[in-house]
């Protein structure tokens, strides 16, 4: 009994050794996408073993955002609303996509923007 | 006022409520046995508009659908066609069947480990189905699943009410009106609802005329044309994990109409339905869909790269059997409303018995 209290010891001292030894790094990896008057913006933010970047690793945040550019908001000031942007931001397993689309009165589509991020990155 | 007075206008008010014009809200054109079809098709040289994307992100249509409470997410990067065919009429409903297919087929979802999922696809088809192990934060117990498909196709069985277009599922929930068409004299109406699912309703921004003609699959509409702008507040579409948890999938976001369609004002029929980028309407929500975006790629670039603006974007019209019959082209200022059509005809039948009245006096 004592040896079997003495190796499960043992273990538990080795195992809290190999967790002691991995060192844990956080990184953001992110996408930034412009067109004439749209962009897009993805990131993901990742806490991962710096020994296994790619096997061992959490993804703590996907997220992103889109917009018109500056210049197209100046314009949409004082043409009531116009251009104007539709945003969708999509979770997948591995990342985010963002996508921006600018539209002018009538439907017409003026700018389609994607950005996207993802870990293991691409 | 004399008897034979009376007698006129009692034939002008039964003429007047017995037109078509006020009681049938569908356009002439929709009966059974009429199919839509509308396209989203893949055209490579659009690749090159898009900025910031690699191929295989870019899609002909992006859809949400719930199969026994788990959400799936379903996209193609091939053609997607989506057709109607009313099937039948009865007690003054249209049967009607929408089905979607979709080409070179990406299907995902998450949910916890160990979930037996549910399956709405040939698996004879896939070309892969995998589950990979989430590396979400907080989600670590869930996995992703990721099925290939060369095609897929969703179909979906529902009813519209003829007298106003209003869309209902089998079991006779009530989701808004069809996009199908809009009833030349009942248009839309500024803050009306137009569609509603759960907590999400799409409400008329507005409905307008441009004096345009479009180009579709199908041929040239217009001018003039209409125009059904919608607006909803941004939404999120999220899996329910369980009791304490729900992953976001989706996330979108508006800064203007949130939808819409162009419609034609002879027929009624919608030519560009989500030429406004979404389609939030009651046809799909009635066959299970929570989202929809479709994009046609040959228009989508004729529009963008070519300046050409008698194309527009979405789905496009590709192929109906109705029969409109010689369409010929109307002055259109304004959309009139019944009130008007009232108040004009009113107008009218006062001036006839003022008339009536001083040819009266003067026998």
């Amino acid at each position: 009994m004592k040896k079997l209290v003495a190796v499960l010891f043992g273990l538990l001292v080795v195992a809290a050794g190999f967790a002691a030894a991995t060192v844990w790094e956080v990184t953001r990896v992110d996408d930034y996408s412009r067109g004439e008057s749209g962009w897009a913006y993805a990131f993901v933010d990742v806490k991962y073993d710096v020994q296994h970047p790619y096997t061992n690793y959490e993804i703590t945040v996907k997220d992103g955002s889109g917009g018109l550019t500056p210049e197209a908001e100046e314009v949409a000031k004082y043409s009531m609303g116009v251009p104007y942007a539709f945003v969708k931001k999509t979770r997948y397993s591995d990342g985010i996509t963002v996508e921006t689309r600018v539209f002018v009165t009538g439907g017409i589509v003026v700018d389609h923007v994607v950005a996207s991020a993802g870990w293991p990155a691409s | 006022m004399k008897p034979e007075a009376k007698y006129f206008g009692l034939l002008v008010l039964l003429l007047l409520f017995s037109s078509p014009a006020f009681v049938i809200a569908e356009p002439y054109w929709v009966k059974p046995g009429v199919y839509i079809e509308y396209i989203a098709q893949r055209y490579d040289p659009y690749f090159d508009l898009v900025r910031g994307a690699d191929p295989s992100q870019i899609r002909t249509s992006e859809i949400f659908i719930e199969v026994n409470g788990t959400l799936f997410r379903i996209f193609a990067n091939n053609n997607t066609t989506v057709r109607f065919d009313i099937l039948d009429e009865k007690d003054g409903y249209l049967h009607v069947q929408a089905t979607i297919t979709m080409e070179n087929v990406t299907i995902s979802s998450i949910f916890l480990n160990g979930t037996k999922y549910p399956i709405f696809w040939d698996r004879g088809k896939a070309i892969s189905e995998r589950l990979i192990p989430s590396r979400d934060s907080g989600f670590l117990d869930c996995v992703w699943l990721e099925v290939k498909l060369e095609e897929l196709r969703i179909a979906g069985t529902y009813l519209i009410r003829l007298r106003d277009g209003a869309v209902f599922d089998v079991e006779g929930t009530y989701y808004g009106h069809t996009f199908l068409w809009v009833g030349p004299n009942s248009l839309p109406k500024a803050n009306e609802t137009f569609s509603t699912s759960g907590n999400l309703n799409a409400t008329v921004w507005g409905v307008g005329v441009s004096n345009e003609s479009v180009m579709t699959y199908y041929g040239k509409f217009g001018p003039p044309l209409l125009s059904v702008l919608l607006t909803m507040e941004d939404f999120k579409l999220s899996q329910r994990i369980n009791d304490k948890r729900n992953y976001t999938l989706l996330e979108v976001s508006f800064g203007g109409p949130s939808g819409g369609g162009i419609y034609d004002s002879s027929t009624g029929i919608a030519i560009y339905p989500t030429a406004m980028g979404a389609a939030p309407y009651a046809d799909f929500y009635a066959i299970g869909l929570k989202w929809a975006v479709f994009q046609d790629q040959l228009s989508g670039y004729c529009m963008m790269a070519e300046k050409d603006r008698s194309w527009r974007s979405g789905l496009v019209l590709y192929d109906t059997n109705a029969d409109f019959g010689v369409v010929e082209t109307v002055k259109y200022t304004k959309p009139r409303t019944v009130v008007s059509y009232i108040f004009y005809t009113t107008l009218a039948f006062l001036g006839i018995v003022i008339v009536w009245t001083a040819v009266g006096m003067r026998r």
